[in-house]
């Protein structure tokens, strides 16, 4: 193989696209010829390398400068795929995508394993009276009285659910008292002007009875009072003993309180260590990224290089045409001025005979050895 | 075990024992529902009673072309938004709802329930805890309790591509809430 026949296949052989024999006879010519060897280093390759791997995050720096991130596409598909609704191209689609995405792969196994502990969560035991409970707020309602009485029922138990219900009722108490008693028309208008005279007689009847059972009430009240205060000591214990109880509850939800203001504190820092990670993470993207467009550019580069290199590869060849052209040429010519040189050669006695027979006498001739 | 539609109908017929084996049969699902929208186990008890008594109380309403899950779910629902709106208008009994969570997820649907799986009851409480209330609840009327798309969509009156895409939404949320919460779930 000569160069030119190298400087044709080179593309090919860079490629890859060349059979072993071919790639053998590259490599060969190349460890002869150094001018194709140095060819061969700067389109990036050295001469035994197969193949070039592509760097890890060409794909994603190909996708975001094109179509954008694809995990969104992925993620709107992820579901039917955990279910197997999908159609068998988009199923492979997905299936790819997971292969080189490790948090869309994440996603899809725990998508999977939804689909089994979920369902789990539709079922919560109550505690054992639970259904006596229930049995007790049907079974007194009996299923024989008419639907609407059920109804005004459940009507009016929604009600007086309601926290205005109170005022409310106090509105219509008191709307519902004017008109008895407030109005000159109202059927019991007269009955407060009765009331207004009943009362002195009334209260001169209540005096009597009123000393009277002042005596029995005072008399009561003592026996009352004595009562009372034996069964306030009982209630203090109770209490006492209460406030005890409450104490301990309060120091233990004090306790949990802590534990929780605890686990919060360390949420707080993986927090801090995770957005910390993340600003480290960000930074090695955005150095992995300026080397990538750093290598782009030294490729872009080389490529010129190469193409400039090709250029001249060719000029040369060309120049070299020309020049065994022109040297066969001159060949040529140095033939036919050696060709005249030996006729010259060959003629110089006849023409000394001839100059000796023209002048016998001439002494001043050339020298025998002398030579034009 | 005798169907639902049999029980049902002996239900409608006045039969207590009837009435007794439902409660029984659907009790855990219906305490189950009311907790997920409660997030309190005092108000969800509350409030599943009462979705048994308005099941009883509207048994003869119920039509026999449907079937009887979704009805009872529905009107479970409509009970518990009931019981949010008069909450909403009393200041909250407690705030404590990671306790009542875990407290939850140590309740289990059985006793004989591992410790793995509570502890996979506590995450996925956790994750729900922290979503929106819509995403909850199609994920709790779909996903928890298997209701079809086409039931959703009559239950929360929107179209079933709504109900799908929402769905889909919500697992995919539900599933990047719980690997940021345990990475290593599903592994």
């Amino acid at each position: 193989m000569d160069c030119r026949k190298f400087s044709e296949r080179f593309g090919d052989f860079v490629e890859g696209l060349l059979s072993l024999k071919e790639r053998r006879a590259m490599d060969e010519h190349m460890s002869q010829c150094v001018r194709c060897r140095e060819l061969y280093t700067m389109a990036g390759g050295e001469p035994g390398d197969q193949e070039v791997v592509a760097p890890a995050d060409l794909t994603e720096s190909i996708l975001s400068r094109t179509s954008g991130p694809v995990c969104a596409s992925a993620r709107g598909r992820l579901c039917d795929h955990v279910e197997g609704l999908l159609d068998p191209t988009g199923d492979a689609l997905v299936s790819l995508h997971l292969r080189d995405c490790a948090e869309c792969a994440g996603l899809s196994s725990i998508l999977s394993s939804l689909r089994v502990d979920l369902p789990l969560l539709a079922e919560l035991d109550p505690d054992v009276e639970f259904v006596g409970d229930v049995l007790a707020r049907t079974r007194p309602r009996s299923r024989s009285r008419p639907a609407w009485i059920e109804r005004f029922a459940e009507e009016w138990r929604n009600l007086i659910k309601r926290p205005r219900f109170a005022w409310e009722g106090a509105y219509v108490g008191a709307f519902l008292l004017m008109l008895i008693f407030g109005t000159s028309n109202a059927p019991l208008a007269s009955v407060p002007q009765k009331a207004k005279e009943v009362a002195p007689q009334v209260r001169s009847s209540i005096g009597s009875v009123w000393v009277t059972t002042r005596g029995n009430v005072i008399e009561t009240s003592s026996e009352l009072a004595f009562d009372v205060r034996r069964r306030s000591s009982t209630v203090f214990e109770t209490a006492r003993e209460t406030f005890e109880a409450a104490r301990e509850n309060f120091e233990a939800a004090r306790k949990t309180l802590g534990i929780a203001r605890e686990a919060l504190e360390a949420d707080r820092e993986n927090l801090e260590a995770a957005r910390e990670s993340l600003g480290t993470t960000r930074e090695s993207f955005e150095t992995a990224r300026e080397k990538f467009e750093a290598d782009r550019e030294n490729l872009e580069a080389a490529r010129e290089s190469l193409g400039t290199t090709r250029g001249t590869l060719e000029t040369t060849r060309e120049t070299l045409g020309t020049t065994r052209e022109s040297l066969g040429t001159a060949r040529e010519a140095l033939e036919a001025a050696r060709e005249a040189l030996e006729t010259f050669w060959e003629s110089l006695p006849l023409m000394r005979e001839k100059d000796d027979t023209k002048q016998p006498a001439d002494q001043s001739g050339p020298d025998e050895g002398e030579k034009p | 075990m005798l169907d639902v539609a049999t029980l049902v109908e002996r239900c409608r017929q006045g039969d207590d024992l009837a009435w007794e084996a439902l409660v029984r049969r659907f009790q855990s699902r219906v305490f189950g529902l009311a907790y997920h929208y409660m997030r309190n186990a005092e108000e969800a008890r509350d409030v599943a009673q009462e979705i048994f008594t308005r099941i009883y109380q509207r048994l003869d309403t119920f039509e026999g072309g449907e079937t009887f899950m979704p009805w009872m779910l529905r009107l479970a629902r409509n009970v518990c938004i009931d019981s949010l709106r008069r909450r909403k208008a009393r200041p909250p009994a407690s705030s404590e709802t990671g306790d009542e969570t875990l407290r939850m997820a140590a309740m289990g649907p059985t006793p004989e329930d591992s410790a793995s799986a509570r502890s996979t009851r506590q995450l996925l409480y956790r994750a729900m805890d922290r979503m929106s209330e819509s995403d909850r609840e199609i994920l709790l009327l779909k996903e928890i309790q298997g209701l079809k798309v086409e039931e959703v969509s009559n239950l929360l009156g929107i179209p079933t591509g709504t109900v799908k895409s929402r769905c889909n939404r919500a697992r995919i949320e539900l599933a990047t809430r719980i690997r940021r919460l345990d990475p290593s779930y599903g592994t």
